[in-house]
């Protein structure tokens, strides 16, 4: 378990360098690809005319010179160091900006994950269950239609509808829990039943799939024939084995969740690390568009590690020893 | 209704200098004046006097007729707005190149004058137009026109927060401010070009020294991308402490910004004119349309713009909030300039040529199209619609060749394929040619539907000339057209309709047409005569009838195409605010509305 541990985290390094470099390179060639241009030249030229120095004086000033390789380790020991730099357009620490939007982000997609959760489990037994049934039949096809809805589709929606039809609409401020918890609520529902009901589809299918396939297992007949109740057989045999495939999901679906905050985010005006990330796009601030995505990366590469160790640790079948 | 705004200046001397009544701006408002082009005679405003009402149909060029309710106050709340725009720069109001910025800027930092706002003053008027003091408590003009003195407004505080503390302004902050504005700031270029140097010869006196008399530079005096701010000496000293900290003498205190995501503002008590009524202002950063629109229909925001298209859905879903017709824009016009790459092989360097391709267009129909004017009409909402020219519509110059203005010139902008034919046979071309059109795609190169909707609309009108005028669309990211188009003109072809800027018909005038700018493709000292000539014509009459041989110049040489025209946009409003009559060309004067008791969510 130790060696694979060891093996498992060394490989997140170069992982990490050949994405942050990919980023890098992804931001800086693809046009358009310069802040500064972009800034004075569209806002204004006159001055640009009058001053033939001040687009290599603002880059200079702003850490964007010198060959890109330069560059790019300029960021990348930064990151590492932690000193992420300022926002070149708001002139503010990315870091300080991070720390109040990485809480809101995580908040959104773990409650989002829990209320998925809440939705799909019991939903996914019942069409196990009752399989080839009415029940069985009405949840496989809700199941396909939430898949085919996109979150920001149900999000508009529901903006609009509660709006038209009972003129309620989320705070507009947000507040931190501790705050005030009621406002706290009114402006977190939304978006996390929209991740709930939108990301519940495929989860109520997975779990249908997962217990029917144990419960044709050999020890759920022989519970059966034991005379066990259906609900013991249930909950003591046949549950317990399907743990190992949810952990596999619950690693795959975080990081969905912190991605699709993105657009939640915005939709629902949440100060995230999404909107943070969406608003630098759209004025060039590289730093902040590296820092974040590099966050984002790094957050779904542990969560991915952590996953496969606990998978490991689940089952000890799974290794990278030799002749595994 | 278009007399002399300036007679007041020339009536106001003061011994070798003019008197502070300068009168400044192009009458932003005098739209109701106009009823020109093929579009809307008077827009159906209301009787003096009158007053909003929830539900009503509101143009905001009547906002003058409103009365003065100060009296009837009721104090405090929280007026929420929402931005749409998720960019904000660095608040140092002589760094900001983004127009967004300028006006957060704005919101703190004040010029030294101000548009004349308020009851009973009706664009289009003397009044209206007039240039009043703000930080400066007056102006005079040296008479010959080369000297601008603005005089210390005694007892102006900045804004209570360290390190200045509320302190008074004075002279010194006016100095700073102005060496630091000449010295860096990105809207400072043009206002170099007029102004030679500035200079304080006492505690209480700033001067401007011109390098020519400035007819323009009047109604710049408040103009965001051009006229200096002040800030205190203790940023002007820190440059680092002002990218982070506004500290102003506007009514605006910022209290709490995050990026992205809300910028509010507090009052500042001891605003010199006097302390706001409204307590605080609330700007969520609310970029996603769904998301504005929900928050108006549940009554948190107190204003909506929507898509066009959409106002009649949105009315029928809030019947009790205001339409409010917007101000048309008198000093900006649409153009379609062209390139000067291979100027001297195109077509298009035969003036024919050019008034072929204006000839291709019937823009009257493209505006009632886009101004969704038929639909508003038969609502019985009059759209106020003029059509595009080569100058503003203001009522002071702006002829119009759909009425015959520009006499038998004034043929050249008329839809006419028959004309267009003959043109191009005449000119050689008779079987007709081919033009790259440049189009602003955005930062990604993908325009919104909308907008190529609108592109389809006047471009389609090329294709219906049977192969005559053959238009190449170039889609170009904003920045491969800033660089290309807008900085350089380095390109073949014509671009887009794009509308120009500033607060002065100048602008549009000096940098599109003058070859003492770079822009123009078709140098002419005859057109350079004309437009330095109302440049320094401190005369109205004597400016506008400058301004007037320049349109007949136009009408015969088109260097530049006049593309769309302008009309009313719309928003709605609920009606919770009071006095916004008051409402100046920046953020001036806001400090007299108010918010009425029993409007929802009055404490935020």
């Amino acid at each position: 378990m130790l060696d694979y541990t060891i093996r498992r985290v060394a490989l997140l390094v170069p992982t990490v360098i050949v994405g942050s470099v990919i980023l890098f390179l992804a931001l800086r060639l693809l046009p358009p690809k310069d802040f500064v241009e972009q800034h004075f030249i569209a806002n204004s030229p006159d001055l640009v005319l009058s001053d033939p120095g001040l687009l290599d004086r603002q880059r200079k000033e702003l850490g964007i010179y010198g060959p890109l390789h330069e560059q790019y380790f300029r960021w990348m020991s930064g990151f590492i160091t932690g000193d992420w730099g300022k926002s070149l357009v708001s002139q503010r620490p990315i870091s300080e900006e991070l720390v109040h939007r990485i809480p809101v982000s995580f908040e959104l997609s773990f409650i989002g994950l829990f209320f998925t959760w809440v939705i799909s489990f019991p939903l996914g037994v019942i069409a196990a269950v009752r399989q080839d049934r009415p029940a069985d039949y009405v949840l496989r096809t809700s199941a396909y239609a939430l898949d085919a809805l996109p979150s920001f589709v149900l999000g508009i929606f529901l903006l609009t509808f509660l709006a038209v039809n009972f003129r309620w609409a989320p705070p507009l401020t947000y507040s931190n829990l501790w705050d005030d918890p009621i406002r706290h609520a009114g402006i977190m529902l939304l978006p996390t039943l929209v991740i709930a009901v939108s990301s519940s589809g495929d989860l109520i299918r997975l779990t249908r799939t997962f217990l029917l396939e144990v419960l044709r297992q050999d020890y759920i007949r022989t519970a059966r024939s034991k005379g066990l109740p259906e609900h013991t057989v249930l909950l003591r045999h046949a549950m317990r084995n399907i743990a190992l495939p949810f952990i596999t999901i619950i690693g795959f679906q975080l990081p969905l969740l912190l991605t699709s905050s993105v657009i939640l985010e915005n939709l629902f005006s949440l100060p995230g690390m999404g909107r943070y990330l969406v608003s630098a796009a759209a004025s060039l601030d590289y730093p902040v568009v590296m820092t974040t995505t590099m966050f984002f990366g790094i957050v779904i590469l542990v969560t991915q590690l952590i996953t496969d160790l606990s998978y490991a640790w689940l089952d000890p079948r799974v290794s990278y020893a030799k002749g595994a | 209704m278009t007399k002399s705004y300036w007679n007041s200046v020339l009536a106001n001397r003061i011994s070798r200098r003019r008197a502070l009544a300068v009168t400044g701006g192009t009458a932003l408002g005098s739209a109701l004046l106009i009823a020109c082009g093929s579009g809307g005679e008077d827009g159906g405003g209301l009787e003096v006097g009158s007053e909003r009402a929830p539900g009503s149909v509101f143009f905001e060029r009547d906002n003058y007729a409103l009365k003065d309710t100060s009296k009837e106050a009721v104090p405090d709340g929280v007026h929420t707005t929402p931005i749409e725009d998720n960019s904000t720069e660095a608040f140092d109001p002589y760094l900001t190149v983004d127009p967004t910025s300028d006006r957060i800027r704005d919101h703190a930092y004040e010029y030294l004058m101000r548009a004349n706002r308020g009851p009973g003053i009706q664009p289009g008027t003397p009044e209206y137009a007039t240039m009043v003091g703000n930080l400066s408590d007056n102006l005079e003009i040296a008479d010959d026109g080369l000297q601008f003195a603005f005089h210390l407004r005694p007892n102006v505080k900045f804004h209570d927060l360290p390190p200045v503390s509320g302190r008074v302004m004075d002279i010194e902050d006016w100095r700073l401010s102005l060496d630091r504005y000449l010295e860096i700031a990105t809207n400072s270029p043009a206002f170099k070009a007029d102004v030679d140097h500035v200079t304080t010869p006492d505690a209480n006196t700033m001067i401007f020294h011109l390098k020519a008399p400035s007819a323009s530079l009047l109604n710049r005096l408040a103009d965001y991308n051009y006229a200096p701010t002040i800030m205190p000496k203790e940023l002007a000293a820190d440059p680092e402490l002002a990218k982070t900290q506004m500290i102003g003498t506007n009514f605006y205190v910022l209290d709490n910004y995050q990026p992205s995501v809300t910028r509010e503002w507090r009052r500042f008590d001891e605003y010199w004119d006097g302390k706001p009524f409204i307590a605080r202002w609330h700007e969520p950063i609310i970029p996603e349309y769904a998301n504005r629109y929900s928050q108006f229909i549940a009554q948190r925001i107190q204003s909506f713009t929507p898509e066009p298209r959409e106002v009649f859905q949105v009315r029928s879903d809030a019947p009790q909030a205001i339409l409010i017709g917007n101000m048309l824009n008198l000093t900006s016009a649409y153009r379609m300039f062209f390139g000067k790459q291979e100027i001297e092989t195109v077509p298009w360097r035969d003036r024919r040529v050019r008034i072929a391709m204006q000839r291709a267009v019937d823009w009257p129909a493209v505006n009632k199209f886009a101004a969704n004017y038929d639909k508003f009409q038969a609502e019985g909402i009059e759209v106020e619609l003029v059509d595009g020219t080569h100058v503003p519509p203001d009522p002071l110059y702006h002829l119009n060749p759909w009425k015959g203005e520009l006499g038998k010139d004034s043929e050249n902008y008329i839809y006419d394929l028959a004309a267009v034919k003959q043109l191009l046979e005449a000119a050689g071309y008779p079987d007709g040619f081919d033009i790259d059109m440049l189009f602003n795609a955005g930062r990604t190169g993908q325009p919104p539907q909308a907008t190529l909707d609108f592109w389809n609309t006047y471009t389609r009108y090329y294709d219906q000339t049977n192969g005559l005028v053959r238009v190449n669309p170039v889609h170009l990211t904003r920045q491969e057209f800033f660089d290309r188009v807008v900085y350089a003109a380095d390109f073949k072809g014509i671009q887009m309709s794009q509308p120009s800027s500033g607060t002065d018909v100048d602008y549009l005038l000096f940098r599109n047409y003058s070859s003492k700018y770079h822009l123009t493709a078709f140098p002419d000292p005859e057109l350079d005569r004309i437009i330095d000539a109302q440049r320094e014509a401190f005369d109205p009459q004597e400016r506008a009838e400058y301004i007037k041989d320049f349109q007949r110049y136009q009408a015969k040489e088109f260097y530049i195409l006049p593309g769309q025209g302008r009309w009313n946009t719309f928003e709605f409003q609920w009606d919770w605010v009071r006095n916004v009559m008051y409402r100046g060309q920046n953020f001036e004067g806001r400090h007299k509305e108010w918010l009425i008791a029993d409007m929802p969510n009055r404490d935020g």
